[in-house]
């Protein structure tokens, strides 16, 4: 298979650390001139730019968090003025609010280039046809995805997630080649499929190129043996930057695009950097971003780092499938699932929070969660309409706010564990 | 009226899992209370099991220490005549009331040519006197906490 950049993503690892060096004193220099945000941080931690004599010297700066870019929303961290803005994503981070991802027009270059790198990867060519599909969690993804797909001067065929037969029929008519969506689409897509007796294999499909939540090998077994295509992982943070690591053909690791990122594993406790292959917090700073540059952006989501050489020739690390912190939240199609947002819908659906657990199993994907209520006392009534309303109208809201399908399970009493925080009500069997 | 017309009712909850209503059954037993009437209504995965017993106290004493859910509404028992058209009869009186049935369930054992049910009306007061008005007999008997009432 092709590479897009061979320059770029075959660089020499001197050569990378020289680049990234000097991206990284930029970066931290622009950000301490023109963002009052970073120029105060750094004063108060007496840091700039002349204090990075080598990449490692990174690990003395203070981190930002989901926090600080959402205190900053909208435009409080650009380094530009607001009418360079070209694009500008609101994204909903881990922590429930919004915080706003804005692109130059040199960003968007940027942008274009690394999409173009990740699709070049799954196989896609100037003779292919992709199919973009993705619902209100992912806009940004798919925005990055026609750039790219523009990029290489593929041929675009732009869709959203939602009438999976509709997806099918322009697969099918379009001879569309390659499949962007998430994995739980890519299997509704299957399993409609299969309810209307089409036949998946024999079209012209390819690959699948799938990411916006996380999912495991048997999830992608699943999907390549019944869709007769090689399924590709990606992975970026859409408050920083969509797909700035994706699978290459090895498909051992996303290689992350280091010379517009770079990417560090923390102790999500400490802090403290820790060495490549230990599993820990994904911190990434971006190097060539001027809209909103990020310094230490603590992600929130667990990895590790590869940084082996990969037998398809590519240099930049590599890291492990992400993975959430600790039930903080749930990330679906790019949604993102608080405790918060779930009590709130049961306390006005039930007048009460009942003991309750929610659970993301990518292999029961008839619906996206699977939400466990104990039936108590004031729950119970001896009419069947009184549950049977309680789950209808907790169906809806999720539908109607999130745009997520969940199975309502009512269990007896004392069958859910007993926890100290909501957090841990939140179970991601992914 | 309608309160001396009707039964105390226990409404529990339990999942469709082997065993469950069993050890219902067992609870009850082994309180001594004894199951005068019972229905099961039941969804994919959770039934809800109403319950008329000997001693609703000592049955909902019994349920909670097994760890079920357990709650008391009111249900009307009402005399049917045990002969082709006699529940049409019962059902057409209340139907000219006005009055809706939510559900209803037989008794176990009943008087000599009648069959009783436990009725859920959504007007018990006006069901109640709609039956009586037709010459239908609600009776109160064989629960001892109920005809204290």
């Amino acid at each position: 298979m092709e590479i897009w950049n061979r320059e770029q993503e075959c660089i020499s690892l001197s050569r990378l650390r020289e680049v990234q060096l000097e991206r990284l004193r930029a970066t931290v220099a622009r950000c301490a001139e023109l963002v009052p945000f970073y120029r105060e941080r750094l004063r108060a931690a007496k840091l700039s730019a002349s204090d990075i004599s080598c990449l490692e010297d990174l690990a003395r700066f203070p981190f930002t968090t989901a926090a600080d870019l959402e205190a900053a929303y909208p435009y409080g961290l650009l380094s530009v003025r607001v009418e360079e803005v070209a694009s500008a994503h609101p994204v909903w981070t881990l922590d429930g609010r919004p915080c706003l991802a804005a692109y130059t027009r040199r960003d968007l270059d940027a942008w274009a280039e690394i999409s173009a790198r990740l699709l070049t990867m799954a196989g896609v060519t100037r003779q292919s046809v992709v199919q973009v599909a993705f619902g209100q969690g992912m806009l940004a993804e798919a925005f990055g995805l026609h750039l790219g797909v523009e990029r290489i001067g593929a041929r675009l065929v732009p869709a959203a997630e939602g009438d999976k037969r509709r997806v099918l029929q322009l697969i099918s008519d379009l001879g569309v080649t390659h499949l962007a969506c998430t994995p739980r689409f890519a299997i509704e897509v299957i399993q409609a499929a299969q309810a209307g007796r089409r036949r998946l294999r024999g079209l012209r499909l390819k690959a699948g190129i799938l990411g916006g939540e996380p999912w495991s090998e048997r999830t992608r077994q699943r999907i390549e043996s019944a869709l007769g295509v090689e399924t590709y992982d990606h992975y970026g943070p859409p408050e920083i930057l969509p797909g700035v690591a994706a699978e290459c053909r090895m498909r051992d690791g996303l290689h992350i695009f280091e010379d517009h990122v770079l990417v560090e594993v923390v102790d999500s406790e400490t802090g403290r950097p820790l060495p490549d292959g230990a599993g820990g917090e994904l911190v990434l700073t971006t190097l060539t971003i001027e809209g909103s540059p990020v310094l230490r952006y603590r992600t929130g989501l667990r990895t590790s780092i590869i940084r082996h050489p990969c037998a398809c020739g590519r240099t930049f690390a590599r890291m492990g499938r992400v993975t959430s912190l600790g039930g903080r939240a749930l990330v679906i199609r790019g949604t993102v699932v608080l405790a918060d947002q779930i009590e709130t819908i049961l306390r006005e659906s039930a007048g009460q929070v009942p003991v309750y657990r929610i659970v993301r199993d990518p292999e029961a994907v008839a619906e996206d969660l699977e939400l466990l209520v104990e039936v108590n006392e004031s729950l119970l009534s001896d009419a069947m309409r009184n549950l049977r309303n309680l789950e209808t109208h907790v169906r809806d809201r999720f539908l109607r706010e999130m745009s997520l399908t969940v199975r309502v399970r009512f269990v007896e009493p004392g069958s859910l564990p007993r926890v100290s925080r909501p957090e841990e009500r939140i179970v991601d069997a992914g | 009226m309608s309160e001396r017309a009707s039964l105390n009712q226990i409404t529990v909850f339990l999942e469709n899992r082997a065993g469950r209503l069993a050890a219902i059954c067992n609870a009850l037993g082994q309180a001594g209370v004894n199951i005068l009437a019972l229905s099961l209504a039941d969804t994919a995965e959770f039934g809800i099991l109403r319950l008329v017993v000997s001693d609703t106290d000592k049955g909902l004493a019994a349920l909670s220490a097994c760890g079920f859910t357990a709650s008391v509404s009111r249900v009307v028992p009402v005399e049917v005549p045990d002969r082709p058209g006699g529940l049409g009869h019962v059902l057409g009186a209340l139907e000219k009331a006005g009055v809706n049935v939510e559900y209803l369930y037989p008794f176990s054992t009943g008087r000599e040519g009648f069959a009783t049910f436990a009725f859920r009306f959504d007007n018990t007061r006006e069901a109640v006197r709609a039956l009586r008005q037709a010459g239908i007999k609600v009776r109160v008997r064989s629960q001892e906490d109920a005809s204290e009432n």
